[in-house]
Formats: C-alpha cells, sequence, structure tokens
C-alpha cells in the first residue's frame, strides 16, 4: 500500500487532554484535538473531513497496519477500498472525486474517511 | 504443551493396554480389522499391514516425545512463550514514547472498570485498586517487545499504574509481543513520532494537567 504524508499533529495523540470530540454534520466529519505539543504546550486542533461518503473507526487493537498514520493525516492512494467503491458505482464515484484519509490516535485507534478532502484549523 | 502431555499420555496408555493384552495377537486383530475396513483394490493385505505398522511406530516414536517434554516442562514451572511473571524481562525496559495522559483510552477504561467492580478512568485509580487489593497484578498484562536487543514497554498507563503501586517490575503479568505486526508497527511509528531511536527512554513523563 501506498501512502502519502498530508499533514502531521504538533500535539501528541498519546498526551491529549481530553477525549477527541468527533462531530458528524451535513456531508463533513469534523476532529476536535486538545494536547501539549513537544514543549508540553497546550494547544488546540480542528480537522474537518469534506463530503464524507464512508467512514470507518477501528480500536488500537485492531490495526496490525498503520500506513504511517500515527498522529498524521496520510492518503492511501492504492486504496483497495476506493477501489470497491468506484467498482459498486462508477459514475457517482467519478462526481466525487475521492479520496482515502487516515489518521491513527494512540489509545484511540484509527479512523478513516473517504472524502473529497480535509481542512486543519490549529489554535494556539 | 498441557494438551500435547495428555495426548502424549493418552496415546501411550493406548499403546501400553495394546502390547499387555496377548501382545501381537491383540495388535494383529487391530491391524486385520482395520484392513477390512480400509481395504482398496489397488493394495494387498501385506502393503497395508506394512504402512499400520510404520505409522504405529511413529505415533509411538511421537507420542513418547511429547510425554517427555511436556512433563520436563510441567516439573521445570517453564512457562508458556507469551506470557510471564517473575522474570527480570523487563528490569531494562524502556518506553516509545516521552509523555503521557493520566486517563485512559475508553477502551482501557472500560476493561478495568469492570475488572476491578468501580470506575477506573485514571492511573492513580487502578494504582490504588491494585494497592486496596480490588485487582490482582496477575490480571493485569503488560504488553512488551524486544528488538535489536531492546526490550520496549508497550502500555505506558498500565505500568505506570503498576510502578505507582510499588509493584515491581519483576513481578508484572508481561506478555512477548515480539514479532507482532500489531505491536511492532506501532512501535515503529510511535518511536518515529517520538523522535526516538529504538532504543527508546527510560524516563517519561506526564503531559499536562489532567
Amino acid at each position: 500500500m501506498i501512502s502519502e504524508i498530508k499533514y502531521e499533529l504538533p500535539i501528541f495523540s498519546s498526551s491529549l487532554e481530553k477525549e477527541p470530540i468527533i462531530e458528524s454534520k451535513d456531508l463533513n466529519i469534523k476532529i476536535e484535538l486538545m494536547g501539549t505539543d513537544e514543549e508540553n504546550r497546550l494547544r488546540r486542533i480542528k480537522i474537518e473531513f469534506n463530503s464524507v461518503l464512508c467512514n470507518k473507526h477501528t480500536s488500537a487493537r485492531f490495526t496490525p497496519k498503520l500506513y504511517g498514520s500515527y498522529d498524521r493525516i496520510v492518503e492511501l492512494v492504492d486504496s483497495e477500498w476506493l477501489a470497491e467503491l468506484e467498482n459498486i458505482n462508477k459514475e457517482y464515484f467519478n462526481y466525487w472525486n475521492l479520496k482515502h484519509y487516515i489518521i491513527y490516535l494512540d489509545g484511540f485507534g484509527m479512523f478513516e474517511f473517504i472524502a473529497q478532502g480535509y481542512e486543519v484549523v490549529e489554535y494556539e | 504443551m498441557i494438551a500435547g502431555t495428555i495426548l502424549g499420555a493418552a496415546l501411550l496408555g493406548a499403546d501400553a493396554i495394546n502390547t499387555t493384552v496377548e501382545i501381537g495377537t491383540g495388535e494383529n486383530r487391530i491391524a486385520n480389522g482395520l484392513y477390512e475396513l480400509f481395504r482398496n483394490e489397488n493394495s494387498t493385505k501385506q502393503d497395508f499391514l506394512n504402512s499400520y505398522y510404520v505409522f504405529k511406530d511413529n505415533v509411538y516414536i511421537i507420542s513418547y516425545i511429547y510425554l517427555t517434554l511436556g512433563l520436563a516442562a510441567a516439573e521445570s514451572g517453564f512457562p508458556t512463550p507469551n506470557s510471564m511473571s517473575g522474570t527480570g524481562v523487563l528490569d531494562n525496559a524502556n518506553y516509545a514514547q516521552k509523555t503521557y495522559s493520566n486517563t485512559f483510552s475508553r477502551e482501557g477504561r472500560k476493561i478495568y472498570s469492570e475488572l476491578v467492580g468501580e470506575p477506573i478512568n485514571t492511573i492513580d485509580d487502578l494504582a490504588s485498586a491494585i494497592n486496596s487489593g480490588k485487582v490482582n497484578v496477575a490480571e493485569i498484562p503488560v504488553d512488551y517487545i524486544v528488538r535489536d536487543g531492546k526490550t520496549l514497554i508497550l502500555n505506558t498507563r498500565t505500568s505506570q499504574a503498576l510502578t505507582q503501586a510499588g509493584i515491581p517490575r519483576n513481578q508484572w503479568n508481561i506478555i512477548d509481543g515480539t514479532g507482532d505486526p500489531l505491536f511492532e508497527n506501532l512501535l515503529t511509528e510511535q518511536s518515529s513520532r517520538n523522535n526516538l531511536t529504538l532504543e527508546g527512554i527510560s524516563t517519561i513523563r506526564p503531559s499536562g494537567g489532567q
């Protein structure tokens, strides 16, 4: 599997101050994280995945492959999941121009999104 | 190993019964009976009997090995490969992360709360439960892996609770996850994220003010 690193969290998911807040609204899914960075400064991050057509959460105890996604957003380029969706409905698949994004948070597991894109807002 | 021991003993026992009751004769009766049961046009009775005795001898040898190894292991108290306690495996073990949160993950909280019988949310909670005897150390496994001769602990918060409770590492219930992709891949990415070499780090600190 080929994955491309898109974004690295400035905070450590192993040191989160509180649980990730996950919100789903319209076609978007937002993950809010609050934790400490390398200098032990408290920071807040919001990641919003846009036009999410499929998503999946897997326990950390069931993720033998991380694809380089520990504390990162990676795009799985040769995703089998994408290929499966394209095979089911090629026309609809092409309309959305979907990507397969993965982010792994220590202790919380792997979050996967079939989405058009994502935005990150970092708060100091 | 226990299953192997039981199997070995059972097979040896069965053989012993055959050989003590009319040596040779009883065995021939069994062989003849099996021949009648499985006979086919493509082989002679002598072929079948030859195969039977070769098979029986092999079963006897394997059973003997199983029984010998099984009893030896049982007598020496040798542990199963993946779970050990009372050893010094973790004496010089390090961590693959620099900081940790005091609160367990959702899954960790549920598992420990059910185990203890009261809410366990933090490292402090688990340490208190250990100290008060509400949970036995043997019920709290700690995963580790060995890579390039270095031992690294994977369950950071659990190990901190045990340390806080004053339980020496050689009394922890440790599980060797070496070679398991679930643990190996996590360790690789965790070390990389924390800018640590494969040696890890011996001292870690709690993060923030949780």
